[in-house]
């Protein structure tokens, strides 16, 4: 049930091989239609989240959950959100960078406000807060069903490749 | 410095689900009395980031579970869970060397525990965080 989007993953991107997804038996959200090309090992192997560029510009990422991501509870565990938000915070971050460079998380702050549960969709529109030479401000609201269930704000450090 | 062999003694934390699949979280049975307790990890290959370092969402995952399997240690049996986590990531990561954690319950009230803790490689400095766990029903 993978649909196209398997087939549909380029082989780079941002200059880095895209990873073999590990999860491979979800289907495509509605309303996105181009999964996302991972290139870090870590994100193929937890999770497949896709993205959709909208109308005024911005992108929204969404993540779809399931019961590989349960921390055995019926929640889904905070360190995928976390991933996940560093991930398509990420993603954004790398919209802000000059060309033939790269940036790396520095630091970011996390707040879980309502328990997500498997089968939920996580979708962010992160924003570039601020940019310097060195430094790009990004956050992001991640919602499900249009409900705020998790926040997160990062940092990141602009170096040269 | 530390190596491999300082694991000796660490036993596996058996948790299902997503942290499974993260892989074993090992910890010191041993904790001397106001010392706080030593956690351990094997990152492999997986656990990266397309630049070849430890991945920042492995790192909040296993800070995640480090801080929060020692706050379940302070809470009587009763289940807590993160409201907040700030990390900060010093240095990076490589696979194939241990990562050690450790945290210390900074303040316990009726239903929140406030908290810190750290991963590190070797001598170096990995991953530093704060965080708010909220014991739930209280």
């Amino acid at each position: 049930m993978s649909g196209d989007w398997l087939s549909a993953l380029p082989a780079t991107s941002h200059g880095l091989p895209v990873q073999r997804p590990a999860v491979t038996d979800i289907a495509a959200p509605a309303g996105y239609s181009e999964a996302m090309p991972l290139v870090d090992p870590f994100e193929a192997y937890c999770f497949q989240s896709f993205r959709r560029i909208n109308a005024d510009g911005s992108t929204t990422y969404a993540l779809p959950t399931d019961a590989r991501h349960d921390n055995s509870n019926s929640v889904v565990h905070g360190g995928l959100l976390m991933t996940f938000a560093d991930s398509a915070l990420a993603y954004c971050a790398w919209g802000g960078c000059p060309e033939n460079a790269w940036c790396v998380t520095v630091s970011q702050s996390s707040s879980f406000l309502k328990a997500v549960r498997p089968g939920d969709l996580v979708e962010v529109t992160p924003v570039i807060t601020r940019s310097t030479r060195s430094m790009i401000f990004t956050r992001g609201e991640f919602l499900v069903r249009g409900e705020a269930v998790f926040q997160a704000a990062s940092i990141w450090k602009v170096t040269g490749r | 410095m530390t190596s491999h062999s300082d694991l000796v003694g660490f036993a596996p934390i058996t948790m299902g689900g997503f942290n499974a699949y993260l892989g074993t979280l090992l910890r010191d049975p041993a904790k001397a009395a106001g010392e706080a307790r030593r956690f351990a990890f094997l990152p492999e290959g997986k656990h990266l980031n397309g630049g070849g370092n430890l991945h920042g969402g492995f790192l909040m995952s296993i800070a995640d579970n480090v801080l929060g399997f020692t706050v379940h240690e302070a809470t009587e049996g009763k289940i807590a869970s993160t409201v907040t986590l700030n990390t900060d990531f010093l240095s990076g990561g490589v696979a194939g060397e241990p990562l050690w954690g450790r945290a210390a319950i900074a303040r316990k009230t009726r239903s929140l525990i406030f908290i810190a803790g750290d991963l590190s490689q070797g001598d170096k400095l990995v991953l530093t965080a704060t965080g708010i766990w909220k014991i739930l029903g209280a």
